[in-house]
């Protein structure tokens, strides 16, 4: 029952994670950038490399919180910590609900403008995969300020988990954050449009946002009704 | 005395107009020189991203361009905004997923 609830944990972080916007925006946006300027080839090179910049940031940045948790607590989460943590998982939720995207008809984030103008511009330069890893690997810090608590928490339940498992969920983890890019790379390949799949982002928007924030609230509920009020007694 | 308070509404009416201006260039950006090439490359632009037909889509590019000039030309000034804006409107007459993609190139983050 214990690995079940962590199981559980670490799937809703990282459909959460892979429900935030930013590498989604990101990746069709070096799509636009890439396919006005070069031949499909160095475009299909270019995201390929977005993806897997993506996928290995986010396999090192929960390797990295799970090694910081064992150097700070030796253990997982303690009793009093885990309400903290689900304090701020409740709070993201918050942010999500309010602060994530910007209003009007399109999917603008809550990032400032000069970051999406540089995000813009790298696209616009990128030539080879390596440029697009770097792209995918700023994208998932980018994502940071709302995906670190998910990935702190996938960190823990990670700790929670028999040795032989853990490599296998991390993968498990990371290749579910970035599921959405490789669908979206996989139908651009099939031949929908960039308009078609702008137009289903725009029209989701508040489905997103909610679906997230739920994700964040049902972690925080997890945690509090599992890991805290389950181990009181 | 009555003149004075015509003038002094005069000078307030003036004001508030300037204000409004000022506040409509802050929202809808700097006041821009039309340019009809630059506007005829990022059509281009689009549509090679959509896969479009070259030629047909400098035609569209083209027939948008002379549209969009005769409209600049009417105007005192112009954002870059309004001519994204009045592009699109244009465009989307010819291809809409074109002119979708037009529109929205820079609030995809």
């Amino acid at each position: 029952m214990e690995n079940l609830v962590d199981v559980a944990l670490i799937i809703l972080a990282a459909v959460a994670n892979s429900g935030l916007q930013l590498g989604a925006g990101t990746l069709l946006l070096l799509y636009n950038e890439s396919l006005g300027r070069r031949v499909r080839k160095t475009t299909r090179q270019v995201t390929r490399g977005f993806i897997t910049g993506a996928f290995l940031l986010s396999l090192l940045l929960v390797s990295t919180v799970m090694l910081i948790i064992l150097l700070i607590n030796s253990q997982p989460f303690t009793l009093e910590q885990l309400p903290v943590v689900a304090g701020v998982a409740l709070a993201g939720a918050v942010i999500v609900f309010g602060l994530y995207f910007r209003s009007g008809k399109n999917t603008m984030l809550w990032i400032p403008n000069w970051m999406a103008k540089y995000f813009k511009k790298r696209a616009g330069k990128a030539d080879s995969a390596a440029e697009g890893m770097a792209i995918g690997m700023m994208a998932v810090l980018g994502e940071l300020p709302f995906s670190i608590i998910l990935i702190v928490i996938a960190a823990n339940s990670l700790l929670n988990l028999p040795q032989a498992v853990i490599i296998l969920a991390i993968v498990g983890y990371a290749l579910i954050t970035v599921m959405p890019l490789i669908i979206m790379k996989l139908l651009i390949k099939s031949g929908s449009s960039l308009a078609e799949i702008q137009r289903w982002r725009v029209k989701n928007k508040t489905f997103f946002r909610i679906f997230v924030g739920i994700c964040y609230v049902a972690i925080a509920v997890f945690l509090i009704a599992f890991k805290i009020l389950g181990n009181v007694n | 005395m009555k003149i004075k308070e015509k003038v002094k509404t005069a000078y307030r009416r003036a004001e508030a107009k300037k204000q409004a201006t000022e506040k409509q260039m802050r929202k809808g950006g700097k006041k821009v020189k039309f340019s009809r090439k630059k506007l005829v490359d990022e059509i281009m632009f689009e549509a090679k991203v959509l896969g479009r037909h070259m030629g047909s889509a400098m035609i569209i590019a083209e027939e948008v361009a002379d549209e969009v000039e005769d409209w600049a030309n009417k105007r005192a000034f112009i954002t870059e905004e309004d001519i994204t804006r009045v592009a699109s409107k244009k465009l989307e007459k010819y291809d809409k997923d074109l002119a979708y993609i037009y529109k929205n190139r820079d609030t995809i983050i």
